[in-house]
């Protein structure tokens, strides 16, 4: 089967699956279908459902993510639960795209699959110079930047047990945060299979001896970035990439903020923030005091996760269960975060 | 032609004329992640022999060293134990075992001693990551 035939079996599944749902609509037809090659963990689709009902034309914008079965992280998060917590935002100021559509089958698309809803707006890559340009414009407009601060201290004050994600897990208070993220993340290293690094190993042995105590507990994304944030008219219209959240201590959020991972050549916090106005922001609409050692151990622990991150992916291809290119290329990119790694315990 | 050489050529092929040809972003990619792929890969080869030589003769010094700080003081059997084991290995799974070691006996030892082993630990830790950084990045 070619390719164009195989990617119209796609589609007409596609549409029978959406027809099953849509009880109300009739002559449905997919327009402007793309995969695009965003994302490591699962496969991306976007494409405008076009169909009537009740005698009205209706369009739909709308993002298919589909699990290829070996899907990055794919141990950690699983579309299910991204479904779950995107229906559980939805009662929460916190802008998100609508979820659809959850199917567990394999029978329809060969894998489990998600469907939601496709927000307009943008969302540049800041890792390249056409991004780095657009976000350094935005941080000159002004709008942009108090968006961003005000979207994650949305994120940090929304209710998370009224809303639901209590599901996630509800660290105790204390060290069990950082605790359960170091377990997390060293499971993903052992089942990498990749050799042994003392980097890595002398990383984790200081992480595990310099946990930091905490009672503070929000929603925590995870990736908040450019990049992971959907743009339109100058402003957040949407939080996206909701496959690392957890439940625990905001700063951790706060720490990828302020990490140099997320910024090239600027000094602005993920190429769009001035610090201070970040800090001073933040600070005002949280009431959460950001304590910049604790900021520090959690960037620490951000290198344990990188080096995970890259160690599975290059493993996956490694093993013969992924023939995306991108990941054993992933394989040059262990060193690079051991090397951060090294450098967040000062040699 | 030599094994580097060939790697290299066909990287830049792929990337020059392979790659802008191919049509879709996600092939497209596809192509232009093999051509860096193979640039590493030549990378990785050109320097493997100078650089693990020199990799073991640090590991043999660092042995060296941590031998004669452990003679200076009294440890206990594990550290003991992973400092002796490294020696005879030299591989990186026994430095994993002795990093181990070093951080479960950090509040015997005091932060001094600890970190008068931790130290050579770690610079040779950062000789083999600057190999390693010299064609990975």
């Amino acid at each position: 089967m070619s390719g164009s035939d195989s990617q119209k079996e796609f589609e007409q599944q596609v549409l029978r699956y959406i027809g099953s749902q849509l009880v109300d609509g009739r002559d449905f037809s997919l327009h402007d279908v793309q995969r695009i090659a965003v994302g490591w963990s699962h496969e991306t689709w976007l494409f405008e459902l076009k169909f009537s009902e009740q005698g009205m034309s209706k369009s739909l914008p709308m993002c298919l993510r589909r699990d290829p079965g070996n899907a990055l992280l794919r141990e950690l998060s699983d579309l299910e639960e991204q479904f779950r917590v995107l229906k559980c935002l939805e009662q929460t100021p916190l802008a998100t795209p609508k979820a659809y559509w959850f199917e567990s089958d394999p029978e329809i698309l060969g894998s489990s699959f998600l469907v939601m809803e496709k927000m307009s707006g943008s969302c540049p890559s800041p890792w390249g110079r056409d991004g780095r340009a657009y976000y350094r414009e935005a941080s000159e407009r002004g709008v942009l930047p108090q968006s961003f601060t005000q979207a994650l201290a949305t994120l940090h004050t929304l209710d998370w047990s009224g809303a639901g994600l209590g599901f996630l897990g509800v660290p105790e208070d204390g060290t069990d945060f950082a605790q359960r993220e170091i377990t997390k993340w060293k499971g993903l290293i052992e089942l990498s299979g990749h050799q042994s690094e003392p980097i890595l190993t002398d990383l984790i042995c200081y992480l595990e001896t310099n946990m930091p105590s905490t009672t503070r507990k929000s929603l925590v994304h995870g990736a908040y970035r450019t990049g992971n944030l959907l743009i339109d008219n100058d402003r957040i219209s949407a939080v996206l990439d909701w496959e690392l959240q957890v439940i625990g201590d905001p700063l951790y959020d706060v720490a990828y903020v302020l990490s140099d991972l997320n910024r090239e050549g600027t000094e602005l916090l993920s190429n769009l923030v001035r610090r201070e106005a970040f800090f001073e922001q933040y600070q005002r609409l949280t009431g959460i005091e950001i304590d910049e050692q604790v900021c520090r151990y959690y960037n620490a622990l951000y290198a344990m996760r990188s080096v995970a991150f890259w160690m599975s992916a290059s493993g996956l291809y490694a093993s013969g269960k992924s023939d995306d290119i991108r990941l054993a290329r992933t394989a040059w990119s262990v060193p690079v975060v051991l090397d951060r790694a090294a450098k967040e315990l000062g040699f | 032609m030599q094994d580097v050489e060939l790697l290299s050529r066909i990287s830049k092929t792929l990337k020059k004329d392979i790659g802008p040809a191919v049509e879709g972003d996600y092939p497209k990619t596809q192509a232009f992640m093999a051509s860096v792929v193979l640039e590493k890969l030549a990378g990785q080869l050109s320097s493997a022999d100078s650089h693990g030589a020199a990799k073991q003769l640090a590991k043999s010094a660092l042995a060296k060293t941590l031998a004669e700080i452990a003679s200076t003081t009294t440890l206990n059997d594990e550290l003991s134990a992973g400092i002796s084991n490294f020696a005879t290995s030299q591989d990186e799974q026994a430095l994993c075992l002795l990093i181990e070691n070093l951080y479960q006996s950090k509040e015997a030892l005091g932060d001094e001693r600890f970190f008068q082993f931790l130290t050579p630990v770690r610079a040779y830790m950062r000789m083999a990551i600057d190999q390693r950084m010299e064609y990975s990045k």
